[in-house]
């Protein structure tokens, strides 16, 4: 076993070099939690892009092993390229500090057949 | 009896023009009058140039319904077709890697199925790298093009509790725009609030719920997919952004947004069609994730 295979998983290998769903990286939770090492790399080389969603599963399944009171995990996550920092850094200040609802403004009621109407004419 | 002669006909026309609202109204004359779950027969015999958005519900219909069609007599037509494996799409990384290199220009509609797992999110990775592949390579433009597709898709299994979803993209060079579909038959924005949430709607509150951030599940930080991949598409790459569930749907540009009834017409499940023209300036996509 190489150090790397200790206590780090690529998530290149393990899901895809581009992240998007949660269910995978839901799953990921018994493979860490299965490692021997308390301290956990999860580690972002060759990934292009992760979804918002994927990264909002990622700081829950940190923040859920860091809770347990057994086989208690920290997880670090490392080597991410610059847009995905960029989204963990959104995501985990909008869990912080949530933003307001929005509220639709500006948006026109239509029907079909007036749209219909409207587009043929133009 | 049985058989092709006892279903309706339902003749797919020719889009007036190539703009992304007549794609929208070709798919809802197609569709309108439909009753739910009925077996038809799409007739494309006439069809010479065939749309994402007017595509991939058909194809994601013919599948749910067992509906049948019959192919475009036009030979570039039913080429096409062929070449991104309509109706049913390609579900194995494998294949598709096998058609890409073939075919560079056309990418297959991709099947991604739940139970797939990760072959499903590497299927959509390479649909994915595809599409920006075929837009060229802009500072930031992957990033707002990965977004929407990634928080999209994910919608499906989060949200539909449909098992399949279908994404279908093609980038057409001389008019220098990527048309992008996401469809899936699922139980729709409308009934997701409804069991989720206990939450009862019309399909156009559904949608205005979504587009307001108001998550179908709990937990804090969620209910932004929707909403920012479509200030992605529209703000920061200048596209149009169509989403249609159950008698509803909503349509968005830079500067305009509409949200329409259509009675007489239901999808069972979500159909989001969008169309980004091709990056020219450098793209930072910060200011939209909110």
């Amino acid at each position: 076993m190489t150090k790397n295979e200790k206590n780090s998983l690529l998530i290149a290998t393990e899901i895809a070099k581009i992240v998007s769903s949660r269910d995978l990286v839901r799953s990921l939770k018994n493979k860490i939690t299965r490692m021997k090492t308390k301290e956990v790399k999860l580690d972002f080389s060759d990934v292009e892009f992760v979804s918002r969603s994927a990264v909002h599963e990622f700081l829950s399944l940190r923040n859920q092993l860091q809770k347990k009171s057994w086989k208690k995990k920290n997880i670090e996550f490392t080597n991410t390229n610059e847009s995905v920092k960029e989204m963990f850094r959104t995501v985990a200040a909008n869990i912080a500090i949530p933003k307001n609802k929005r509220l639709l403004e500006k948006i026109e009621k239509i029907d079909i057949q007036t749209l219909i109407k409207k587009t043929s004419n133009s | 009896m049985g058989g092709i002669q006892n279903m309706k006909t339902i003749i797919v026309k020719n889009e007036k023009s190539d703009n992304l609202i007549e794609q929208f109204i070709a798919l809802y004359l197609t569709l309108v009058g439909v009753s739910k779950n009925e077996k038809v027969t799409f007739d494309l015999t006439d069809t010479v140039w065939l749309y994402p958005m007017v595509i991939l519900p058909i194809a994601s219909y013919i599948i749910k319904t067992k509906s049948e069609f019959k192919n475009s007599k036009n030979d570039k037509t039913k080429g096409y077709l062929d070449t991104i494996k309509f109706p049913k799409g390609i579900n194995s990384i494998n294949e598709f890697s096998l058609r890409a290199q073939t075919h560079k220009n056309y990418v297959p509609i991709s099947a991604l199925e739940r139970n797939k797992g990760l072959e499903r999110e590497k299927l959509e990775t390479m649909f994915s790298e595809m599409m920006i592949k075929s837009l060229g390579s802009v500072k930031g433009a992957e990033s707002a093009i990965l977004y929407p597709i990634g928080e999209l898709i994910t919608n499906i299994f989060e949200h539909s509790n449909d098992d399949l979803g279908l994404v279908f993209g093609q980038y057409y060079p001389k008019k220098s725009f990527l048309d992008i579909c996401i469809v899936d038959s699922g139980r729709g924005l409308r009934r997701a609030y409804a069991e989720d949430k206990n939450i009862q709607v019309r399909d156009d509150e559904a949608i205005k719920k979504v587009l307001e951030g108001e998550s179908i599940k709990a937990g804090k930080d969620r209910g932004y997919g929707v909403w920012t991949s479509k200030r992605m598409v529209c703000e920061a790459l200048g596209g149009q952004f169509i989403l249609i569930s159950g008698s509803a749907a909503f349509i968005a540009s830079q500067k305009k947004q509409k949200l329409l009834n259509m009675p007489n017409f239901y999808w069972e499940g979500v159909i989001i069609s969008y169309r980004i023209p091709k990056p020219a300036h450098k793209i930072d996509i910060t200011p939209y994730l909110e």
